[in-house]
């Protein structure tokens, strides 16, 4: 049924996101879709400490089915004192295994600005799906995206798409008792003008005969990147989670540690406090399982 | 034809005839020529005349192990079967009115004032009955216009203002045609009053109206249709809290019921084969309308309208050849059930079950919810059909007959649902100094819709051996009975009480398909049994032994992560095991006693409700004894040429476990019953007593947010019947 409601949805986005072409290349199947709300950590190579963020990239990738290729327009990059309004990454080969990819080593750029920077090492794997669990009913189209590459042979861009979704397993354990369970799942936005991060954690349960949180929400975790802007690194001594918008001081959230990477999952860990019983919980979660979790 | 001829003779003599001592010998519509050694218990007009029995729940404690407690309203007709059975949803026992299958156990209770013999089949029947009657199966028949020509008035009036008055007239147009029609009025002022506000829990107002016609346009035709329509009201409910022993509730709580059925039944008997269709459409819309806690407080109230439609057709023919002997036929149903079943929620009720739950769990940041009611809306709609191919051989080898039948089942149901909630509530920031201030308002507006859908397949196969014997015969039997799957939609307040919760941050995983969808439940019978009588025939009697598996039980469970979530769900198997003892003896011409008796012992093989493990633990709500006595009488004393006639009778059942954790329990309990007839050809007069003793008992017993409530038995009623038969011959 999931699957169902899946295609259904995932149809309805391809019409409103994605428009087929049929221009100068004759029969050939092209679909054009955009990734909004993109971000990318730029990072000096020659100086690592030297790391900007570009908060606003939009991206349209025009695929063609026929060809096998891919055309990327990115909207909104800005390296050391450049900033490229726009940058056209053109004919690049990808391939669809479950995920999307492309790899080139050197793709053609071109820029709107007349300068075209040289760009190496280019990967992109994205993941197309609909969030049902934090959003609505309906769900909202949020693919899974990772990109990188090197531009004039200096500056790393590792990017993503906000918010980052994430599915997989999550395991409780009190009084030398261990709960896991598949259905809690995390979306993952990052403020990167406070540097900090907030988790959304929907069907939050941290033991088999507790109910579940509903929505709960851990903001203002403190955050720091990390590996060239492939991790970003989440510790937080202490919080007061929100459960469904409302503060839940009763249920404190300590210790909080965990690593993001930014192409894979989430590894998080923290302690909960519920009813004088404190709850460590372990979250192993990544993008596939996601989908898994959903029964896409 | 056998057996119309059987129901014309009895019904041709008077009511309270003191030479019906013993049953009569009638054999259904629907069954194997020889069926005589398996256990059926049978009641003619006369005895059905004598115990006052009227309705399916009278027959309660009189056939070994049948139990069939009286309580709530029409609506609830419980009947459990050697441990079996069940309080919602599907019925354990089938139920035939004149060859017409009710399928749905809510229309099993309604008076019938001209019933002509019951016959009850103990155990598995689901080869000639299909699903629901995987315990035993209940046929009744009504007097026909073709075999009994007359008026027969009735009166009768006892304790409670139990007031009641039939009228029938049974005529024949012509020789091929003949035509009856009954109307029935019952009034009862009921047993129990309302503490809280001095008003009559179960007072009921019921009639009803049946026409028949008989049409036999050839010795070798016959075609029968018989009408039927009643109404009734019913004040609800005598649930007393057994902390008070009293019934204290504040809302109105009524059962209202409009039924109309139609059977016709068209039969064809050839040189060796009868064919019989039977057809019946059914109707039903009626409105249950109850106080859901039973206190005096305003928690939240049920409303539960339906309307529903049913068709059913069965075809079937059997016939005789030689040793062999054969029936076997085609089945199929289509219903068609509408029901909106909306929860309102009150002030009390919002307080303790929504506010207080939230807020122990962020007191810093409470809620107080908008309004102080709101509605959880539930409509369902659930059509389902089924169709199934059954037949049964006999064959008899000497003094052994062998019998084998096999039923392929299959049976589909959906489930429409919309569910729908609108509230608001405000969230407070309790603030240092203990003053609080506004912190933000979130409305609820939850509009569910889906579909649900489930097909069921069964073969269900029967195989018996008998064995003639000098004095009587013994059988041992082996049988497949199935209960139907389907929709418990009385979890989808449940479901919806959890999505306002989630709404707030605490509730239940739900999957709306998890929660109230159920399999069927199956049961693996094996029983012996031996009958006979003396060559006199003053002694006779039945011994029976069953054994039944019966897997993938129905049953309601707590499903993990929950705080008061419910699931219907087949998560346990049960044995039962018991015996069936019945005895009648003639030792003069004047006497007859009958007793009849039954033990069970059905316990719980695996039953984890999430919370406790229910091994070995006693059923609930099914008693481990019955026990019915009756000695009648024909009294020397016949004033002025009339009969008088003396009955003493006792029902006895028990004990009854309440719960699955079998610390509640109804103990072993006796009701002892008696009636003196006096009578002409024409009329009697009965003067009769039930539970004479006044014994204390309760019928029914239930836990609702933690107040456990008991609704005590009939208490001791009294009064008096007049019945006028006036013979066309």
């Amino acid at each position: 049924m999931k699957k169902l409601n899946f295609f259904a949805l995932f149809t309805l986005l391809a019409m409103t996101l994605a428009s087929c072409n049929d221009d100068n290349k004759g029969n050939d199947t092209i679909y054009e879709q955009s990734f909004l709300g993109c971000f990318a950590t730029v990072t000096d190579l020659q100086n690592p400490t030297n790391q900007t963020i570009a908060k606003s990239i939009t991206m349209k990738l025009t695929t063609n089915w026929t060809q096998q290729t891919c055309e990327i327009m990115m909207n909104g990059l800005t390296v050391g004192a450049q900033a490229y309004s726009q940058l056209n990454f053109d004919n690049m080969k990808w391939k669809q295994d479950g995920w999307s990819e492309i790899t080139t080593e050197t793709p053609k750029v071109s820029s709107s600005t007349g300068i075209a920077p040289m760009v190496s090492d280019f990967e992109m794997k994205w993941l197309d799906r609909i969030d049902l669990a934090h959003v609505s009913a309906v769900g909202v189209y949020t693919p899974a995206l990772e990109f990188s590459f090197i531009i004039d042979g200096r500056y790393k861009v590792v990017g993503s798409r906000q918010p980052l979704v994430f599915g997989g397993s999550t395991t409780a354990s009190a009084n030398g008792a261990s709960f896991t369970q598949t259905k809690s799942l995390y979306s993952i936005a990052l403020d990167f003008e406070n540097r900090q991060a907030s988790i959304r954690i929907a069907n939050a349960q941290f033991a088999d005969n507790m109910p579940s949180m509903g929505m709960m929400e851990f903001a203002g975790i403190p955050f720091t990147i990390a590996d060239e802007g492939e991790d970003i690194i989440l510790d937080c001594a202490e919080l007061v989670p929100s459960i469904s918008g409302t503060p839940y001081p009763a249920f404190p959230i300590t210790a909080l540690r965990g690593k993001l990477e930014v192409g894979d999952g989430l590894d998080l860990s923290f302690n909960c406090g519920v009813r004088g019983t404190t709850y460590t919980v372990v979250v192993d979660v990544d993008y596939t399982s996601y989908n898994d979790a959903l029964d896409y | 034809m056998c057996s119309a001829l059987a129901v014309g003779a009895q019904a041709r003599e008077t009511a309270d005839s003191s030479r019906m001592l013993r049953e009569v010998e009638v054999m259904g519509i629907k069954q194997m020529p020889s069926p005589e050694v398996l256990p059926v218990s049978r009641l003619s007009r006369p005895e059905i005349v004598r115990l006052g029995i009227e309705a399916v729940k009278d027959l309660g404690d009189i056939v070994p192990n049948l139990y069939t407690p009286s309580y709530g309203s029409r609506m609830t007709s419980s009947i459990y079967m050697r441990g079996l059975g069940s309080r919602i949803d599907q019925a354990v026992v089938g139920l035939n009115i004149d060859g017409v299958p009710f399928l749905n156990k809510d229309a099993f209770d309604f008076d019938l004032p001209d019933i002509a013999s019951i016959e009850v089949l103990r155990g598995a029947q689901s080869v000639l009955n299909g699903r629901n009657a995987m315990a035993g199966q209940i046929n009744v028949y009504t007097l026909s216009p073709h075999d009994y020509q007359g008026t027969r008035l009735m009166a009768e009036y006892g304790r409670f203002n139990d007031a009641k008055l039939s009228a029938g007239w049974y005529g024949k147009v012509s020789d091929k045609l003949s035509t009856s029609l009954s109307l029935y009025y019952t009034h009862s002022d009921g047993y129990w009053r309302n503490t809280f506000n001095g008003s009559r829990t179960g007072l009921e107002n019921a009639g009803s109206a049946r026409w028949k016609i008989v049409f036999q346009p050839s010795p070798n035709h016959t075609i029968t249709n018989t009408a039927a329509f009643s109404t009734g009201r019913q004040s609800g409910y005598p649930y007393a809290s057994t902390a008070t022993g009293r019934i204290a509730y504040n809302d109105t709580c009524f059962y209202r019921r409009n039924a109309f059925s139609d059977g016709l039944t068209v039969a064809w008997k050839g040189k060796r084969v009868v064919v019989t269709s039977l057809t019946s459409v059914q109707y039903l819309d009626d409105n249950m309308t109850l106080d859901q806690d039973f206190t005096p407080a305003d928690y939240f109230t049920l409303t539960q309208r339906r309307h529903e439609f049913t068709f059913t057709e069965d075809l079937f023919a059997k016939g005789v050849r030689g040793s062999y002997s054969w029936l076997g036929g085609v089945f199929g149903f289509y219903r068609h059930s509408k029901m909106q079943a909306p929860v309102t929620f009150m002030n009390t009720g919002i307080e303790q079950l929504i506010e207080s739950k939230r807020n122990e769990m962020n007191p810093l940041y409470p809620i107080t919810w908008d309004d102080r009611s709101f509605l959880l809306g539930s409509e369902f709609t659930t059509p389902s059909g089924g169709f199934a191919l059954y037949h049964q051989s006999s064959y008899t080898l000497d003094d052994w007959t062998f019998d084998l039948g096999l039923r392929w089942d299959i049976e589909k149901i959906s489930c429409r649902y919309a569910s729908d909630a609108d509230a608001a509530y405000t969230t407070w920031h309790v603030l240092d100094d203990g003053s609080r201030e506004f912190y933000s308002n979130t409305p609820i507006n939850i509009h569910d819709k889906g579909r649900l859908s489930q097909t069921f397949n069964q073969l269900l196969p029967k195989l018996t051996v008998s064995r003639r014997l000098p004095f009587g015969a013994a059988y041992a039997s082996f049988s497949k009975g199935y209960k139907s799957g389907g929709f418990n939609t009385q979890m989808f307040s449940d479901v919806l009480q959890q999505r306002v919760m989630q709404t707030m941050g605490v509730a239940m995983l739900y999957k709306v398909e998890d929660i109230v969808t159920y399999r069927p439940e199956i049961s693996w019978n094996y029983e012996i049994g031996i009958k006979g009588s003396t060559a006199d025939q003053r002694l006779s009697g039945e011994a029976v032994g069953f054994f039944i598996d019966c897997r993938d039980q129905q049953l309601t469970v707590f499903p993990p992560g929950t705080v008061t979530g419910r699931v219907m769900t087949n998560a346990g198997r049960t044995r039962s095991f018991g015996a069936e003892l019945t005895a009648r003896w003639h030792p003069a011409n004047e006497l007859s006693i009958n007793v009849s008796y039954g033990y069970t012992n059905a316990t719980f093989r695996r039953y984890n409700n999430g919370r406790a493990d229910f091994r070995g633990k006693r059923l609930p709500y099914a008693p481990a004894h019955t026990l019915f006595a009756s000695m009648t009488w024909d009294t020397p004393w016949r004033p002025a040429g009339l009969t008088t006639q003396l009955n003493l009778n006792v029902r006895c059942a028990g004990d009854i476990m309440w719960n699955e954790e079998n610390t509640q329990r109804q103990p072993f309990y006796a009701l002892p019953g008696a009636s003196f007839v006096i009578a002409s050809s024409r009329w009697s007069l009965k003067l009769w007593g039930e539970n004479l003793s006044n014994t204390r008992y309760s019928t029914f017993y239930f836990l609702s947010m933690g107040n456990s409530f008991a609704q005590r038995g009939r208490p001791l009623t009294f009064g008096a019947t007049v019945r006028l038969n006036l013979n066309n011959d």
